[in-house]
């Protein structure tokens, strides 16, 4: 029994706390301490119940019963001595090591409950907490931590956190362990006040705590931090020196000026790079020489002191009120000496501190800089421009300067203009209107750009008509994004009215903004440009069809199907004819069918008619050509799941090997979208796959198989993971299976789901897998260990031993068979088969041979599991005919739903046959009994015979399935488990020998 | 680890950054390299990117449009064999990113490091004169995405976040990208205020698998990985394998669990569609057990409400199986934008488009105007994250001021918007 992890590191404390002994609480002798306070009732006894939940290792059932006891004197107590027990003083120790088991709370009012508590035991209490923070890596440590995060975060008055920061110095004195001491510094910077300065600052000397404590102070920053930084700078060590230069220019502490400036020029080039910085933060007038100095000192280039580089953070820092004379100054004398291309950087900062200054001034300097270098500076000098544009003054100056811009300049101080003139309509109709109309194409984008921001429909004439005399595709298509950011569908109209007289480029344009729009109204306008001379133009029509048909238009366009040969044309028919497809489009279809077969085709794989699927599969039958070609694109396109089988069976037939690939595309889309169950969808999918070749199709598969849930879609794609060609794929799906969904599916279990993810993990690849990886480690980590399932290893019932069963699988290990031990493998006390390989590796058998016996097992199938029972059989050859098989088979799969009555679970393959419908549904335990004696058989499934007599006699005139049987002859053999490829469990395997 | 471990580790970081300072760093530029003139250009005009952190995610990273990869770092010498490798040794490989920035052949840096690097990173790039391509989430703390957002400004440099959802890519469980969902919302049909529904029931996922463990044990540092360079700004803590390399999102220091690490995938879209990405939620309200100071925890649910009554509520417990993704007075849109309007897809269509946004990078960073996905939306839609990390830390409810962007009358709050870094490291 491990110590109660709260108690063990109180070492004058009786353990048996919960009964207090100490002689120092006079009334509550020999009784329960807890003050009988009702306010605290409630969580109190909460906590006890937490208590006894997450301390499993606490000796749970004395303590119990001492609690129930001590509850009822508690209270009997409470009643009699209430007065008196207002003085008693609560047993501290026991209070707080009964706060910390509950932690860490539960919810955010628990929270708050349990800091009430801890700052309840004072002072003496703070200190037991905070002594008992241990190491990281310590588990006594984590509770206390909890409660310290408390204490930090819910700290309110000053009473309160004075208390805390008290007993954080008092612990940071205490600890030993340097990773505890910088915890208590982090604490104290979050509720530190003047108190802490003075304790902190003895860390500037520590090597290891330096930087935290200074951090610390930053944060507290009460007067008295900055003297004591100062106070140490003379004489730290170089590091702390720079630390504390650094935290003095976070802090802006003026006082501290002079002492800075002995670092300068330090010939440490980084105490006088951060010293230089750290007066660049002040941004004091009296540093101003020394800093231009450096800078020039440096030519404005890149060095060790980054001289120039605070020079600009100074030239920020300076911009306060008081300050615009000197900010004018400095600005000016940057650029009168950053003049070389390399040194535009500095230019720029300078003119930013001069439009800070005075920006109607600046606007001057800023115009006379726009042809200082190229384009890209122009732009930067715009930008510096622009942020003073809301300005009321300094608008018209631009303004001016816009009316007499070069070309270049000009849409560039336009559209800076714009910007800030979103709602202003004054300048919408006197400069972005006429804008349109200009003869510099630059102005008259920027204007419709602009003009399309206010997303105001009454411009939608003046867009249009930009529009319309656009001179280039390369001006039609910005006009036709400011349109699109006008129209609606309402005043679509006014586009229509233009449409037949425009540009074919307009035009172009037109239809893409109706087609956009869905004006629908305009059907037959744009219908009529099909017919248009201009290729484009006739394309756009047919393409945006697709967005205006309704179903009063279905007549009119199975009426264009015979004006067109072209597939793209017909392609764009067809899809505005599918969206408006209903049950009354069946007769209008279908007469468009007789006289136009091969373009109605693609439509009735989507058309709400029973009769469709039956056309389309005869044309692909029996028509040929086009014909054919149709009716296969169809199949393959088919809107609902009724073409699956027809696809199927294409890609299984050998001789239509030049379609298996689209059959087989098309087969798995559409199983994808149908509303099959899952084990449908397995089934067709495991089915699908054998034969299949290609990668891009295996791929498919596993893929599709990884939309499934279930342990059975887990283990099929489990067994591609090895496969170099589908291993990322597979591991995905394995994932995607195996892992809860994010609302809330739940994940599987059992040692071979761990099993699976474990091989997944370690092929997982691409951008998304590290994410990947973690959902599936911390899933793994959530994962019942094995063994939490029910399943246990099997004991024989004391009947079962007194008629003298063996165990035959103990549920450990598979000492008692021979054979595949690969595939067939000990999970969770049961005999599981998962496949791994596509490759047959055999099956699996007793060590020893039986010839009369009675064999009881349980099974557990998966949807269309399939698997035998082996008797009489040779360790060699197919165990069905050179011995004799019981079948174990799902029959209730889709897929065996044309099964041989002897092909049922329990008959004895090809030679008798078992009546159906005894197993329990797929996922729960059978149990069988196979007794034999001689040639006598009979298999008992949950209690029911399903198959009973002389097998010999059952194939005297000829077999079931007209087959050889040999093994009919053989009177005993091994008994065996026979295949590979599904997935099934067994259990509880049992026999009795009858020869015995 | 005994205090003498820790102490070693502390010196061998000051020797480290006395060793680095020594070398010139820290290169300061204003425009981009191809702004300085034909000298500057590739001949191909190709844009030229380098990789910092290359894990898993930042190995995603090669890919990205318009862009010639020429440098790699990583503090994990087996990372940075893996991308060398992967670049079929066509990028040079770096081990401290102070010098792969300091490349003058580079115009965009890529952050693919884990959270607790972005901001500084961020700004050192800016300051040499790079731009950012950084992963999300942007910063782990308002006060880091507030210095980044200055520092983009200063430095003229342009930024984008790395998620996707704002423009291509389809957004979860709705299958559609987030267009026809601004369009609805700006429509007005949906009614406001609107209230969305991040959950599994809405088609999220908060990877509640992505906690810490609270108790590490302190482990040697492996030989490959510079220990000291990966925590870097974060405080120091004794190494376990857990805290690094994809296990990181489940601590406090580095990251903040699904909510920090997913959640600007989730929350960014979100700001977005309600038209918030100048502004942040005025109240963040918390459900959730006692989070440990190192190992991030699970909750229950966080709701978010913006000053005009639009909320935003993570439900970490699908509590509502018939929960709308986006709600407003007068119709709801559910997982797979089923919605109770309608033929609203169709419907939206006939809606003029909202304005368009520069959504290629390399377009941004050669036409210098601001991504659609910048520091500053960005920085945003991080603060809405952030907000729900401390308000989980603290475990109560928090009011915040959008505008200050501080929280209101809480002092434990504001101390953690701010949060101090480990030496030399600095914003």
């Amino acid at each position: 029994m491990k110590p109660h992890p709260s108690i063990s590191s109180m070492p004058n404390h009786n353990h048996n706390h919960h009964i207090s002994t100490t002689p120092t609480h006079g009334f509550n002798r020999g009784r329960h301490h807890h003050r009988p306070n009702p306010r605290l009732q409630s969580w109190e006894s909460s906590s006890w119940e937490n208590q006894s939940r997450e301390s499993p290792s606490w000796d749970n059932q004395s303590q119990r019963s001492l609690r129930l006891l001590s509850w009822g004197n508690l209270l009997s107590l409470a009643l009699l001595l209430s007065p008196f027990l207002l003085f008693a003083q609560p047993n501290t120790p026991t209070k707080i090591a009964d706060i910390l088991a509950t932690l860490p709370a539960t919810s955010n009012q628990a929270a708050e409950r349990n800091y009430a508590e801890l700052l309840a035991t004072g002072a003496v209490g703070l200190g037991l907490v905070c002594e008992q923070v241990a190491p990281s890596g310590q588990a006594a440590g984590v509770a206390p931590r909890y409660a310290v995060s408390l204490l930090t975060h819910y700290a309110k008055t000053a009473v309160d956190k004075a208390l805390i920061e008290k007993a954080y110095l008092q612990a940071l004195g205490k600890a030993s362990d340097t990773e505890v001491k910088a915890y208590f510094i982090s604490n104290i910077q979050l509720v530190g006040t003047t108190a802490s300065v003075k304790p902190l600052s003895a860390y500037f000397s520590n090597d290891a705590l330096y930087a935290p404590a200074i951090a610390a102070l930053v944060t507290i920053r009460t007067p008295d931090v900055a003297p004591a930084l100062v106070a140490a700078l003379k004489t730290a060590k170089p590091a702390v020196q720079n630390r504390i230069i650094e935290a003095l220019g976070e802090l802006k502490a003026k006082t501290a000026i002079p002492s800075i400036l002995a670092f300068a020029s330090s010939t440490d080039l980084a105490l006088q790079k951060q010293a230089l910085w750290s007066l660049a933060l002040m941004g004091e007038g009296s540093t101003y020489s020394l800093l231009l100095n450096k800078a020039k000192a440096v030519d404005f280039k890149n060095d060790p002191t980054e001289a120039a580089s605070a020079l600009v953070e100074y030239l920020k820092q300076l911009q306060r009120p008081q300050n615009i004379a000197l900010v004018s100054k400095l600005a000016s004398d940057i650029l009168a000496v950053t003049l070389k291309t390399e040194q535009q950087h500095y230019r720029l900062a300078a003119l930013k501190a001069l439009n800070w200054a005075n920006a109607e001034l600046a606007v001057k300097t800023l115009n006379a800089e726009l042809n200082r270098f190229d384009a890209e500076y122009r732009r930067e000098v715009l930008k510096v421009a622009a942020s003073s544009l809301k300005k009321p003054t300094v608008k018209p100056l631009w303004e001016a300067i816009y009316s007499k811009a070069t070309a270049d300049t000009q849409g560039e101080i336009l559209a800076m203009l714009a910007a800030v003139s979103k709602s202003d309509p004054v300048f919408l109709e006197k400069r972005l209107l006429p804008g349109l109309s200009s003869n510099n194409a630059a102005v008259r984008t920027v204007s419709a750009n602009a003009i399309a921001l206010t997303g105001n429909k009454k411009y939608a004439t003046n867009l249009l008509d930009y529009l319309l005399k656009a001179t280039s595709n390369e001006e039609a298509k910005p006009a036709q994004q400011a349109l699109l950011q006008v129209v609606d569908k309402d005043n679509c109209k006014i586009l229509v009215e233009k449409l037949g007289a425009a540009s074919p480029a307009a035009q172009l344009a037109l239809i893409q903004i109706l087609g956009e729009r869905r004006a629908s109204a305009y059907f037959d306008n744009i219908a009529a440009l099909t017919q248009s001379a201009d290729t484009t133009v006739q394309n756009a029509a047919y393409q945006a069809l697709s967005r205006l048909s309704t179903s009063a238009k279905l007549s009119n366009l199975l009426g264009m199907l015979p004006k067109t040969d072209k597939e793209a044309h017909l392609k764009a028919i067809q899809a505005a004819i599918v969206p408006v497809l209903d049950a009354s489009s069946v007769a209008v279809v279908n007469e468009a069918y007789q006289s136009n077969k091969n373009k109605v085709i693609p439509i009735l794989a989507y058309l709400e008619d029973k009769g469709a699927l039956e056309k389309v599969k005869t044309s692909f039958e029996k028509g040929t050509g086009k014909e054919k070609e149709a009716a296969f694109a169809a199949l393959c396109n088919w809107n609902n799941s009724e073409a699956i089988q027809t696809l199927l069976k294409i890609r299984q037939n050998p001789d239509m090997s030049a379609y298996h690939s689209r059959a087989f595309n098309g087969m798995i889309n559409q199983l994808n979208r149908s509303t099959w169950n899952d084990e449908q969808k397995l089934a067709i999918l495991s089915e699908s796959v054998l034969g299949v070749n290609s990668k891009a199709d295996q791929i498919a598969v596993v893929r599709a198989i990884g939309r499934l849930r279930g342990l059975a879609a887990l283990m099929s794609a489990n067994r591609f993971i090895d496969n170099p060609d589908l291993s990322a794929t597979a591991s995905r799906s394995v994932m995607q299976i195996a892992l809860p969904t994010a609302d809330a599916k739940p994940g599987l279990t059992g040692s071979a789901v761990r099993s699976a993810l474990e091989r997944a993990r370690k092929v997982l690849d691409g951008p998304d897998s590290q994410y990947e990886l973690i959902d599936i480690d911390t899933y793994m980590a959530m994962l019942p260990p094995s063994g939490t399932e029910t399943n246990q290893a099997y004991e024989l019932t004391a009947d079962e031993k007194k008629e003298g069963f063996d165990i035959l699988f103990n549920g450990k290990n598979l000492d008692n068979w021979v054979g595949n031990k690969t595939d067939y493998v000990v999970d969770n006390y049961t005999l599981a088969i998962y496949p791994t390989a596509t490759q047959n590796r055999g099956n699996l058998y007793t060590a020893k041979e039986y010839g009369d016996f009675i064999f009881r097992f349980e099974f557990q199938l998966t949807p269309g599991a399939n698997n035998g029972l082996g008797i009489h059989a040779p360790l060699e050859g197919d165990a069905a005919y050179v011995g004799k098989e019981i079948q174990i088979l799902d029959n209730t799969a889709p897929i065996y739903a044309k099964l041989e009555q002897y092909q049922y679970h329990g008959s004895v393959y090809g030679v008798m046959p078992a009546k159906r419908d005894f197993l329990k549904p797929v996922g729960e335990w059978n149990q069988e009994e196979v007794y034999v004696k001689g040639n006598f058989i009979r298999v008992t499934l949950n209690g029911t015979v399903i198959v009973e007599g002389d097998m010999k006699e059952a194939s005297k005139s000829g077999t079931l399935d007209h087959k050889d049987h040999p093994g009919l002859n053989r009177n005993t053999g091994h008994i065996g488990f026979l295949g590979h490829g599904s997935i099934l469990k067994f259990r509880n395997i049992r026999i009795k020998d009858l020869t015995k | 680890m005994s205090a003498d471990q820790n102490k070693t580790n502390y010196l061998r970081s000051r020797r480290n950054f006395i060793k680095n300072s020594a070398l010139a760093i820290g290169a300061f530029s204003i425009v981009p390299r191809h702004v300085l003139g034909k000298g500057f250009l590739a001949p191909s005009d190709t844009l030229t990117k380098g990789i910092i952190g290359v894990g898993g995610m930042g190995r995603g990273h090669f890919g990205y449009e318009g862009t010639k990869l020429v440098a790699v770092c990583d503090v994990d010498k087996k990372h940075l064999k893996m991308a060398v490798d992967q670049s079929n040794g066509q990028a040079r490989a770096y081990s401290d990113f102070r010098d792969l920035i300091a490349q003058p052949d580079i115009d965009i840096v890529h952050i693919a490091t884990p959270p607790h690097w972005h901001g500084v990173m961020s700004v050192m790039a800016a300051q040499a004169g790079k731009d950012v391509w950084c992963e999300k989430p942007m910063t782990r703390t308002i006060g880091e995405g507030k210095r980044v957002v200055e520092a983009m400004e200063q430095y003229g440099r342009m930024f984008r976040l790395n998620t996707w959802f704002r423009f291509t890519d389809q957004f979860y469980g709705l299958n559609t990208t987030v267009q026809p969902l601004k369009k609805v919302v700006e429509s007005g049909v949906l009614g406001w205020p609107l209230t969305v529904n991040i959950s599994g029931v809405t088609g999220f996922n908060w990877k509640f698998y992505w906690v810490g463990k609270s108790n590490l044990e302190p482990t040697p540092v492996p030989a490959d990985l510079d220990y000291d360079m990966w925590l870097g700004p974060a405080p120091y803590k004794p190494y376990n394998p857990h805290r690094v390399h994809t296990t990181f999102r489940g601590y406090w220091d580095y990251d903040g669990g699904g909510l920090g690490d997913m959640g600007q995938h989730y929350i960014d879209p979100v700001q977005y569609i309600l038209g918030k990405d100048n502004t942040s939620p005025v109240k963040v309200e918390v459900d959730c057990p006692q989070q440990h100071d190192d190992a991030v925890g699970t909750w229950r649910k966080i709701t978010f409400t913006y000053a005009d009554g639009c909320k935003i509520i993570l439900d970490g417990e699908n509590k509502n199986p018939d929960a709308a993704y986006i709600e407003g007075p007068k119709g709801k849109i559910f997982k797979g934008f089923k919605s109770t309007i309608p033929n609203l897809l169709q419907m939206i269509d006939s809606f003029p488009d909202p304005a368009p946004q520069v959504t290629s990078f390399s377009e941004s960073v050669k036409t210098r105007q601001k991504f659609a996905l910048n520091e500053i939306n960005g920085h945003n839609s991080c603060t809405v994250v952030n907000m729900g990390k401390i308000a989980l830390q603290l475990g109560r409810s928090l009011r915040f001021d959008p505008l200050k962007q501080e929280f209101i009358d809480d002092e434990a709050a504001n101390r953690l918007i701010n949060q101090p870094m480990r030496g030399p490291w600095k914003i």
